[in-house]
C-alpha cells in the first residue's frame, strides 16, 4: 500500500519535471545558432522565400508564442516533423529509440557483469592478482575514447579474424527485417521465428555492444571496489571478523551495504549513455536515437533534438522510478 | 587478583606502503588486567592505546610480543585461536553508529555473537531479550533499526551485543568519547553496574581523563606507544610520578571552579613522530626536567611497590615537585556532598562510593 502512494506521487511529479526539461531545452536549442529555413532552400534562396518559409515554419513568433505552440502540438502527441527526414518525429523515435535502448542496455549488462565481479574480487584481496587487474582495467577504461576502442575492435573482429558481419547498420541488407513488434531486433526476430534474422542482428549487435560494456565497466568496478572495501573495513564488519562469524555471512552483509550505491552508478549511467552511446552509435552506423538527435543538432533540426530528449528524459525518470523501487526492497530504512 | 589478560613486551609496526619505513605504534607495552578489574589505558590521540586494543581482540596482528588470556597464548591471529575462546573477549567501539549493521535490525545484531558460537535458536531470543534488558532499552527497540536510535541508545545496543557471549574481558575502546554528557554518564553508570553484577573485567581505553578516574581500578599512561607508568588510579592521580601524567592531569578542566589542577610540570612542544622515534626518552624534548642521561637512554622500569611502576630517572623530583593531592578525589567527594543535600540519592553517590573501594 505504501509503495502504491509512493509511486502515485512519483508519477504525480513527473509531469512538472518534463515540463521544465522540455522549456530548457526549448530554449537551449533555439539559442543554437543557424537558421532551418536557409539550410532547407539552400545557398540560392531569395531573402523573400527564406521569410514566406520562416512563417511556414512558425519561426516569425516570438519564442514564448513558439513554446506555447510546441506544448499545445505536444499536448495532442505531436512531436513536429523533421525537416531532415520529412517524416513526423515520434515516428521516427519510435523506429529508432528501441535500436539504442537494445545497443545501451546490453551494454550496460556487459558492463555490470564485467565491473561487480572484478569490483567484489579485488576488494576480497587488495594485493591480490584479480585486484591488480582490476585498478589497471579502471584505469584503461577510464582513458580510453569509446569510438577508439570501437575502431581497435573492429579491426581486430572484422578486419583481421571476420567473425562479426560489417558495422553497417543493425541487421544484414540482404536479410528482410522481422515486422516490427518492439522495435528491438533481436527480440522481433525471435518472436517471429526468424533464426536467420536473429542471427544477423545479433552479430550486429556483438561488437558495439562489446565496446559501451568495456568502456562501462570502468565505473561500476571503481564503485563496487571503492564502497565494498569502505564496509569491509567498517566497525560491524570488523566487529563480525572478531566474533569469529564465517567468512561468507561477514561478505554477504557489508555486500547489502554496499549494494545502493553500486545500483546508483549503473542508473547514473543508463540514463547518460541513452545519448552518450552515439560516438558508437556513429562508428556502427547503428541508426539510433542518439545518432538522429546529433543530425539535428548539427543542421538546425529542432524538432528531433526536442524529441530526443523529451523521450530520454521520460526513460531516465522511469529508470530512477525504478531505481528507488530496487532501494525500497535493499534497505529496510527507507520503507521502515 | 589473579590476572586473566597478560600483555607482555608489545610491540606493533605498520609498513608504510611506498617506503621502507614504519610507523611504530606500540614500543614495548606491558600489563595485566585482573579478572573483574577494570583498568583505564589513557593517553593522547596517536598514542596507540586503541591498536593495543585491537591486537589483544585480534583485529590486528602484532609485530611482537605475547599476550594470554587466562594463561593461553592469544597472539597469533584471531582464526587460529582455540574455539573455546571464542565471545569471551568482546569489544565495544567508539562510534556505536559505525558498529552497528545500519541494515539489521537491533534484535539481530545482539543475536550476531550467538551465531558464531552456534546456540540454538530458542536459547538465543532469551538471552537477547535479557541482554537489551540489562542494558535499560525496551523489547519493542529489537525491532528497530540503529538509525532509529540516540547515540547513548546505540552504544547501550554495542554493549548489550558485547555482554550476550558472557564475556570475561571487554575492551571498551573509547565507548564514551562521542556521547554527549549526560549520556556519558548514563553509560559509565551502566557499565559499572554490569561489572558489579557479572564480574566482567574491562580494559577501558580512553582519553578522558575524569571519567578513567571514576570507572577505573587501576591506570597505565600510554605515550607514543610506551606505557610510561601505570599503577592504582588513586595513587597515580594523586601523586604522579612520570613528567607526562603530570602533564596529562594537569591538563584537565573540571566542571567546578574551586578546583584547579596547577601543576608545575609543563609539557611543551608536539607530540614525536612515530616513524622517527628520538633516542632516549621518548619524553626527552619536551620535559622540562630532562637531563643528559634522559636523551641518551631509554628510561627502565622502575617499580614503586603496589603494583606502581614508572619509567623516568627523575621520578622522584616529580614527587617532590607536583604537590600530592587528588584533586579528583576531593572534586568526587564534593560532587557526592552536593548531589546527597539534594536529597536525591541518585545512582552517582553509590557508584562513585564503589569505584573507591
Amino acid at each position: 500500500m505504501r509503495i502504491i502512494l509512493y509511486i502515485g506521487r512519483r508519477l504525480l511529479f513527473i509531469v512538472p519535471q518534463l515540463l521544465g526539461i522540455v522549456l530548457v531545452s526549448f530554449l537551449l536549442v533555439k539559442s543554437i545558432p543557424g537558421d532551418p529555413a536557409v539550410l532547407m532552400l539552400g545557398p540560392t534562396a531569395t531573402p523573400d522565400a527564406i521569410a514566406s518559409l520562416h512563417r511556414k515554419l512558425g519561426l516569425d513568433h516570438s519564442l514564448p508564442v513558439q513554446f506555447w505552440i510546441y506544448l499545445k502540438n505536444l499536448a495532442h502527441g505531436d512531436l513536429g516533423t523533421s525537416w531532415q527526414t520529412t517524416r513526423p518525429v515520434l515516428e521516427d523515435l519510435i523506429q529508432r529509440f528501441p535500436a539504442t535502448l537494445e545497443l545501451v542496455s546490453l551494454g550496460l549488462l556487459l558492463a555490470v557483469l564485467i565491473g561487480v565481479p572484478l569490483g567484489l574480487a579485488s576488494a576480497f584481496n587488495e594485493r591480490g592478482w584479480l585486484a591488480g587487474i582490476a585498478n589497471f582495467y579502471g584505469l584503461g577504461a577510464g582513458s580510453l575514447p569509446d569510438f577508439w576502442l570501437a575502431l581497435v575492435l573492429i579491426f581486430i573482429f572484422y578486419t583481421t579474424l571476420q567473425w562479426v558481419p560489417a558495422p553497417l547498420g543493425r541487421i544484414d541488407l540482404t536479410i528482410v527485417p522481422p515486422p516490427p513488434v518492439t522495435g528491438v531486433l533481436t527480440v522481433d526476430a525471435l518472436l517471429a521465428g526468424d533464426w536467420q534474422a536473429f542471427r544477423s542482428a545479433a552479430g550486429h549487435l556483438v561488437l558495439p555492444a562489446l565496446t559501451l560494456g568495456l568502456i562501462n565497466a570502468g565505473p561500476i568496478l571503481k564503485m563496487t571496489q571503492s564502497s565494498m572495501e569502505k564496509m569491509l573495513q567498517s566497525d560491524f564488519s570488523r566487529y563480525e571478523v572478531l566474533c569469529g562469524m564465517p567468512r561468507r555471512l561477514v561478505v554477504r552483509h557489508a555486500l547489502r551495504n554496499a549494494l545502493p550505491s553500486v545500483v546508483t552508478i549503473i542508473s547514473v549511467l543508463y540514463g547518460f549513455l541513452i545519448g552518450g552511446a552515439v560516438l558508437v552509435e556513429i562508428v556502427f552506423s547503428w541508426g539510433g536515437a542518439g545518432q538522429y538527435a546529433v543530425q539535428g543538432v548539427l543542421n538546425s533540426d529542432f524538432y528531433p533534438v526536442l524529441g530526443f530528449v523529451l523521450f530520454s528524459a521520460i526513460f531516465s525518470l522511469f529508470v530512477y522510478l525504478v531505481v528507488d523501487l530496487i532501494y525500497f526492497a535493499i534497505d529496510p530504512r527507507i520503507s521502515h | 587478583m589473579s590476572p586473566i589478560l597478560e600483555v607482555e613486551d608489545l610491540y606493533k609496526r605498520f609498513p608504510i606502503s611506498g617506503s621502507r619505513r614504519y610507523v611504530q605504534a606500540i614500543n614495548g607495552v606491558t600489563f595485566s588486567v585482573g579478572a573483574g578489574e577494570t583498568l583505564g589505558l589513557v593517553g593522547e590521540s596517536g598514542s596507540g592505546k586503541t591498536t593495543v586494543g585491537r591486537c589483544i581482540v585480534g583485529l590486528t596482528e602484532l609485530s611482537a610480543g605475547r599476550i594470554r588470556f587466562k594463561g593461553e597464548d592469544i597472539s597469533k591471529p584471531r582464526a587460529r585461536w582455540p574455539r573455546h575462546l571464542l565471545g569471551k573477549i568482546q569489544l565495544v567501539f567508539q562510534e556505536p553508529g559505525e558498529s552497528l549493521d545500519p541494515r539489521m535490525r537491533i534484535g539481530r545484531s545482539i543475536e550476531e555473537p550467538l551465531l558464531a558460537l552456534k546456540v540454538p535458536p530458542s536459547e538465543r531470543r532469551a538471552l537477547v531479550a535479557e541482554a537489551i534488558e540489562r542494558v535499560g532499552l525496551s523489547r519493542e527497540m529489537l525491532e528497530l533499526y540503529p538509525a532509529e536510535l540516540s547515540a547513548g541508545q546505540q552504544q547501550r545496543v554495542a554493549i548489550a551485543r558485547a555482554m550476550i557471549t558472557s564475556p570475561e574481558l571487554v575492551v571498551l575502546d573509547e565507548p564514551t568519547s562521542a556521547l554527549d554528557p549526560t549520556a556519558r554518564a548514563e553509560i559509565i553508570a551502566l557499565l559499572m553496574k554490569i561489572q558489579a553484577e557479572l564480574g566482567t573485567a574491562y580494559l577501558f581505553i580512553s582519553h578522558d581523563l575524569s571519567t578513567v578516574r571514576f570507572i577505573s581500578h587501576r591506570v597505565a599512561v600510554v605515550y607514543l606507544g610506551m606505557i610510561v607508568e601505570q599503577g592504582d588510579v588513586g595513587e597515580v592521580f594523586a601523586a604522579p610520578r612520570h613528567p607526562y601524567s603530570a602533564g596529562l592531569l594537569s591538563a584537565v578542566l573540571l566542571p567546578h571552579p574551586h578546583f584547579s589542577l596547577e601543576s608545575s610540570i609543563r609539557l611543551e612542544g608536539e607530540i614525536p613522530s612515530p616513524i622517527n622515534l628520538p633516542q632516549g626518552c621518548f619524553l626527552a624534548s619536551r620535559c622540562p626536567l630532562a637531563i643528559a642521561r634522559c636523551r641518551q637512554e631509554m628510561p627502565p622500569p622502575d617499580n614503586l611497590g603496589g603494583g606502581h611502576m614508572v619509567h623516568c630517572f627523575r621520578h622522584r623530583d616529580v614527587a617532590s615537585m607536583d604537590h600530592a593531592s587528588d584533586t579528583f578525589a576531593e572534586f568526587q567527594r564534593e560532587a557526592e556532598r552536593i548531589l546527597a543535600g539534594q536529597k536525591t540519592a541518585g545512582p552517582v553517590c553509590n557508584l562513585g562510593g564503589t569505584s573507591n573501594g
